[in-house]
Formats: C-alpha cells, structure tokens, sequence
C-alpha cells in the first residue's frame, strides 16, 4: 500500500499529488477517529483476549485458555443458544414483515404520507424507552396482550416472567423496529422501473407473478443489505435483555453481549469478555461472508450483466 | 475587494489548524497559568484551591422538594468553605450504569476522588485495591469510631478479605413490615405484634388474602422483600443456617437443611398457598415491586419494604392508617436486612496530592454531627452516625406531621438489637449470583423447581468461588 502510494507520488504530477493531499486530508478526521477509537481498541481487545486480566491488578498471557474455557462453559454455549435463536427468529421475521408494509405502503393509499410515519415512528423512539413500554404490554395481568387476549377466554402466559415465553416476548417485541427496513424496502420499491411492469403486464403476468417474477428480483439488493444489517443487529441484541429480564428468568434470554458484559463489568474479567466478544465477532463475520457468497446466486443487479 | 480562497489555501489553512490541534492536544493541562510560566502565575496557581471530586446519587434525597445535588452546592459545600476556604469540591453526578463507568475510569485512574456507594459493590472495589484504606486515618482522627457509628453500618464498612476500611456510613437502609391498619381491622385480624413469628405471620397472610367470586386473588395477605440476596437470603439466618461459611466466605452452605427449610417456607407461602404475593403477581398490578405503593393500592395487607418511602406512604394513606413492625421471627432468630450507602476515598488520592483535604472532608461528611443531621433532615434516610440517628424520627415528623403515629422507633430498635444486619455476601458475589439467581428464579418467579435444586446448585456455587481463586493465583 506505502510503495503504491510512494509510486503514485512520484509518477503523478504536481496537480495530482495537490489532489492525493486534498483526498488524505478529508479522509483524515475519519481516518484518526476510526484508528484511535475502533481498531485501535479492536486490536487492543484481541490481545486482551490472550490475557487474565482485570485491567486493574493484574494482567498475565494465558495463551489460549481464556477460549477454551469459554468452550468448556455451560452458561456460554446456552448464551450462544439464546442469540441464535433470537437472530435466525427475528431476522426472517422482520424482513418479511418490513417487506408487507412496505408493499402496502407502495400503493396509493388515502394518507400516505401519515401511514409512512407512523410506521418508521418507533425506530425514532430510544430502546430503552420502547423496552418500558413493552414491559406494561407483556404484563401478564394488566398488560394489553394478556387483556386482549381474555377477551377470547385465553388465559395469556407470565411472558417475561416464563423462561418458555421470554425469549419469544423479546421476539415479538423485535417486530415493532421494522421500520427501518419498511423504509429501505420502499425506496427499493420505488426504484423498480415501470416499464418492466409495463412488460409484465403485456405479457399477461397476474400481480402475483408480477411481484414474484419483477418485484422481488429486483429488490434483491435491498433485501441482501437489509437482512445483513439486521443480522448482525440480531447478534448483538443486548439493551431489550438488560432492561427487561436481565437475562432471566434462568438465563432464557441471556444473550451473547449481555454475557460478555457480566464477565467483563460485574466478574471483572475483561480478558475473557474479550475472548468472547471475539468469538461473536468471528460468528458474525462467518455469517456475514456466507450470506455474502450466497448472494452471487440470488441477488441480481441491474446493469451487472451488461458490464 | 474579494478575496479568493485558493485550494492552496485551503490547504495551508488545514494543515495549521490540525497543527495547532495536535499542539493543544499534546500540551499539560491545567489551564492558562500552567503555559504562561511567569512567577505571578504560579504564585497565584499555588493559592488556587484544593479540588475534590465527589461522586454521588442524584436521586438519593426522599423529602419532598429537596434534590440532593442542589442541597449539596447550594448548602452543604458553602458551610464547608466556612471553615476551609482552600477547598473546591466538584459535584459528579453518578448516572444511570455508574458502578461501571466508576469501573472503567478506575482502570483509566480518573475516578472520582469520593464516591457514594454501598456492598457488595464496594466489596468488588477493594479486593480490586482501589480504595484506600481509612483505617489509619480513622484511628488518628476518630478514635472513638466503633462507639459513634450504628454497629451495624460501621460493621459493613471494614472488608474482611482485604482487612481494610473501606467507607464511612453515608446512611443505613433496613427492610420492616409496612402494614395496612384497614386491611387488618377488616378482616378482624390483630395487628401484628413487635414478636410475631413466622408462624404468625403465615397465618395472618393466609386470613388476610382476599379472593373474589371466581376464587381470584384480588389482595395478597403479605409480601418479603423482592430480592433474593438482600431479602430471601435473611430467612436462612432466621431457620438457623448460614449462607456461606464464615472464615473463607467460599463455601455455600444453602444447600443445608436449615436453609432449605426456610426456602420451603417461603415457597409454599408463595405459590401453594399464595398467601404471599409472587414476584410476578406485584409486577402484574404495575406498582413496582420495590414500592409501598402496594399498600395503599390494597394489593398486599402488608409488606417488607425499605426504609425510604414514609413521606410518599403518609402522601397515599391517611394518618394512622399505617405502621412498621419488626420482622417476623424465625425458629432460631429474627434477622432482616441493615445495608448501609457509604463513602469511600479512590486510592488515586495519594499521588493527587489532595489526600489530606479529601480525608477531611469525608470525615465532615461521614463523622459530622451538621452535614449526618442533614442526612436525616435532608434526604430523609437514616443517618449512619448513632447521635444522629437517635434524632432521626423526631427529624422526620418534624418535616412530616402525619408521621406522628407512626412507630419509626421500631426501625432503630431492629439496629439496635442486631435484627438489623449486612447481607452475608460471598468473596466472588457476582460469581455466586451467577448461579444462584437463575436457580432462585426457577423456585420462586416461575415455581417451576423444588427447594431441594439448591443442594446441588450450593455445590456448583463453592467449586466456583474455588475455581475463581485459583484462577487469580
């Protein structure tokens, strides 16, 4: 990267090199920002996670022990459970629900503008905020699901107070953020040319074929960036848990961050935090790059063939 | 005229403004008159006042229309200066997740010079070495200290692990039995007496629960304290039993037969009986479990509550209505919870050259007849100092008339007597918990598990207390 640079330096003329300078000195809050304050800790953290250490008295290289204990740990792979459940449960579950509005809201609709807001509302709102109000709605006696409910004679679960319902609380209560999503389908939507509707059309396609042979292919970028975000979202879930349950009842909704962050703030052992945390980053990122090979296979762009 | 503004320029502007950046950011701190160098300035930094950082609760103060954070700068920092005019204390609110970010900036050595907090978090603190200990200072300067504190907060502040003293009592908070008068004259139950047993008071729960035509609950008869540590924990002590061991404070002992007689007790109460309110069920009226808001709410007749909430209770119920007792009493003893806040000093002090004014200003605050009244007559909570203490309830009836009936007395007799005690905590407490808790969930919030998981969970909590000592050599 330096020699290419370097070479770049000296074959380019005075005009270009004053273009290089302006460019690196753009870059360069960034840069310092990202180095100082991400990979910087990055880097620090992977190290800690060779070490016992409590960042306080003492720190000492254990090699590889701080991985294979956490392997050997009960509560660890029971962590790893619950964020897999909730990432392969909620990520489906929120890109098809996001996908729905969005069709919905591509229609013209009296107030169209009001229904958009609405629903892109709740992902303004903080999480910790919507982690309270959904507290009162899985009450299970004064709550308005459980109320609901009995209005059909059903006798709701203790939700966050089951360890069979807790986890399924926090996925259902993942459902109201799709607006995010609903908004990127939309523009995804929007961007779909008429003309191939228009084609469609002519060659006699239904609307269903129509969104499976035309809609659907060409959102595929949009859904690929959408699931990815929220893949990784997904396994990082942490302030619902925190707030809500603490991980209980008996660790159902302990989820991957919520341990490393007992280990590191409460057992004050940030090496082995450490070694966790690099664990989910290594699952998110294996994750992340097969879904990316896959989408050789399913996402089509626009142009790409042409090129 | 214009003026152009070339690339070049631009240029020439950045890369003096990221200079002079990198510049500032390079240089000491400590203001202006660290860079001017002159022999006045430095004079005048030398009579600049000493800075203390002081790290407290926003929130700590319960008498109505008093903040905590405004009493202190407005009040109590002025009447300091009074007699020691070279000080500068600084105010730090502990926000929300503060025992963390003291964490973090106790690894970066920033932390606050004095700090409020109370165990087991303070226990975490010192095995970590980052108080100091005031040990010494106290035997100079308050020799008298084991008579002057309320045994029970001064106990709590000496840490057995690292043999040092930790704090001085802010104040001391002990769980009582709040009670409804109405919901006993109603059901024809005598109130309870200063000796009931646990005996007793099964039985007035079980009289004093109230069910509608459908054979629903619409009011338990009583409810303990909802946490598993500070409340469920004590009723071993009270059958007898220990919690852990006494030398090494390693070894659970809850899978014991007095313990699990006692965790029986409150589990057959709880959920085959129902005469004390679950968890859950409290949480389900949308009154927080921790408030005596379920008293006026007539969800619970009575209540093991907290010592903070008189002036919102004499607000919400009419005067008389209401009143505290003693704990019950268990086969053995009678044992609730005396937990006290507390000021500790960071170790930091000593290379900060601030050592000597930061101790005498936590000895004001902690030893102080003026500032541990204003405990009382400011935040309501009871003072740590035991002449203060003793002024206590005629503090709170003073700022509260329809505190007047009220047997706040009781509450100094259940320190007095020793009723009143420190949690028994484990060396590695967050290590214990991580254990116990979930394992107490299963009995108690879902009523999915017998008493009896506790044999072998008490097992798995001392293999890793052990485990963690190994571990840190």
């Amino acid at each position: 990267m330096a020699l290419r640079l370097a070479k770049r330096w000296r074959l380019g003329s005075s005009q270009k090199r004053q273009d290089l300078i302006t460019a690196y000195l753009c870059l360069l809050p960034w840069m310092v920002g990202f180095l100082s304050f991400v990979f910087g800790p990055m880097l620090f953290s992977l190290g800690l996670s060779f070490f016992e250490s409590d960042l306080l008295t003492r720190t000492f290289f254990v090699g590889l022990d701080n991985y294979r204990d956490l392997f050997r740990e009960d509560l660890f792979w029971k962590s790893l459970r619950v964020t897999f459940i909730y990432a392969f449960t909620t990520v489906p579950l929120g890109s098809s629900i996001a996908l729905l509005i969005a069709l919905a809201l591509n229609q013209k609709l009296l107030g169209l503008g009001v229904w958009r807001t609405i629903y892109y509302l709740p992902t303004v709102i903080s999480g910790v905020a919507v982690s309270l109000l959904w507290l009162q709605i899985f009450n299970p006696r004064a709550g308005l699901i459980n109320n609901f409910l009995a209005i059909f004679g059903v006798q709701g679960p203790s939700w966050l107070y089951s360890s069979t319902w807790a986890l399924p609380s926090l996925i259902i209560m993942s459902v109201w953020g799709v607006g995010a999503n609903m908004l990127l389908y939309l523009a995804g939507l929007q961007g779909i040319p008429t003309h191939l509707y228009e084609a469609a059309t002519i060659d006699g396609a239904n609307n269903w074929r129509k969104f499976w042979h035309v809609t659907l292919p060409m959102l595929t970028p949009t859904i690929f960036f959408n699931v990815t975000i929220s893949l990784i979202g997904a396994f990082q879930f942490f302030t619902q848990a925190f707030i809500m349950t603490q991980g209980g009842p008996n660790n159902a909704t302990l989820s991957m961050v919520l341990f490393l962050y007992r280990k590191a703030f409460l057992q004050i052992r940030f090496g082995y935090a450490s070694a966790a945390a690099w664990v989910l980053f290594a699952i998110i990122i294996a994750f992340t790059l097969l879904f990316q090979y896959s989408s050789r296979r399913w996402v089509y762009y626009e142009g790409e063939t042409a090129r | 005229m214009s003026y152009r503004l070339s690339r070049r320029d631009l240029l020439r502007l950045g890369a003096g403004a990221v200079g002079t950046a990198a510049l500032a950011a390079c240089a000491p701190t400590g203001g202006p008159s660290d860079s001017a160098g002159s022999q006045d300035t430095s004079q005048e930094s030398a009579a600049e006042p000493t800075q203390i950082r002081l790290a407290s609760f926003d929130w700590f103060a319960n008498v109505p229309g008093i903040q905590w954070a405004e009493y202190h700068q407005m009040e109590a920092f002025p009447r300091y200066y009074e007699e020691h005019g070279d000080v500068e204390i600084l105010w730090e609110p502990h926000g929300d997740g503060w025992s963390t970010k003291v964490l973090t900036n106790m690894a970066a050595g920033t932390a606050p010079d004095v700090m409020s907090t109370w165990p087991p978090i303070i226990n975490t603190w010192a095995e970590k070495q980052q108080l100091l200990d005031l040990q010494p200072l106290v035997d100079l300067d308050i020799p008298d200290a084991d008579d002057i504190f309320l045994k029970a907060g001064w106990d709590q502040c000496w840490d057995q692990i690292t043999q040092i003293r930790m704090a001085l009592v802010t104040n001391i908070d002990v769980t009582s039995v709040y009670y409804s008068k109405p919901a006993f004259e109603e059901a024809g139950v005598a109130f309870p007496a200063q000796d009931w047993t646990v005996e007793d008071c099964a039985q007035t729960a079980i009289e004093l629960t109230q069910r509608d035509d459908n054979g629903q609950i619409t009011r338990w008869g009583g409810q303990l304290r909802p946490s598993f540590v500070l409340g469920y924990f004590y009723y071993v002590e009270a059958w007898g039993g220990m919690v852990r061991d006494e030398d090494t404070l390693m070894t659970c002992l809850l899978g014991e037969e007095p313990a699990l007689q006692a965790f029986e007790w409150i589990r057959e109460n709880m959920w085959d009986l129902n005469c004390l309110a679950q968890t859950n069920q409290v949480n389900a009226s949308g009154i927080p479990n921790t408030w005596t808001g379920v008293l006026p709410a007539n969800i619970v007749a009575f209540a093991e509550r907290s010592a903070d909430q008189f002036f919102d209770l004499a607000d919400a119920m009419e005067e008389g209505s209401w009143d505290i007792n003693h704990i019950p009493t268990g086969p053995v003893d009678r044992v609730c919870m005396g937990a006290p806040d507390q000021w500790c000093v960071y170790k930091g002090v000593a290379e900060r050259g601030n050592h000597d004014a930061v101790w005498n200003f936590v000895k004001w605050i902690g030893a102080g007849e003026w500032y541990q009244d204003n405990v009382a007559r400011m935040s309501g909570r009871l003072p740590g100092l035991a002449s203060s203490a003793d002024k206590w309830p005629s503090i709170l009836r003073e700022i509260e008339g329809r505190l007047e009936p009220v047997q706040l007395e009781v509450i100094l007799e259940q320190l007095k007597s020793g009723e009143a005690r420190g949690p028994q905590l484990f060396r590695f407490q967050s290590v214990a918990e991580e254990l116990l808790i979930p394992a107490m969930e299963r009995i108690y919030v879902e009523g999915a598990a017998p008493v009896d998981i506790l044999e072998d969970i008490a097992q798995q909590v001392t293999e890793a207390q052990k485990e963690t000592l190994a571990r840190m050599g």
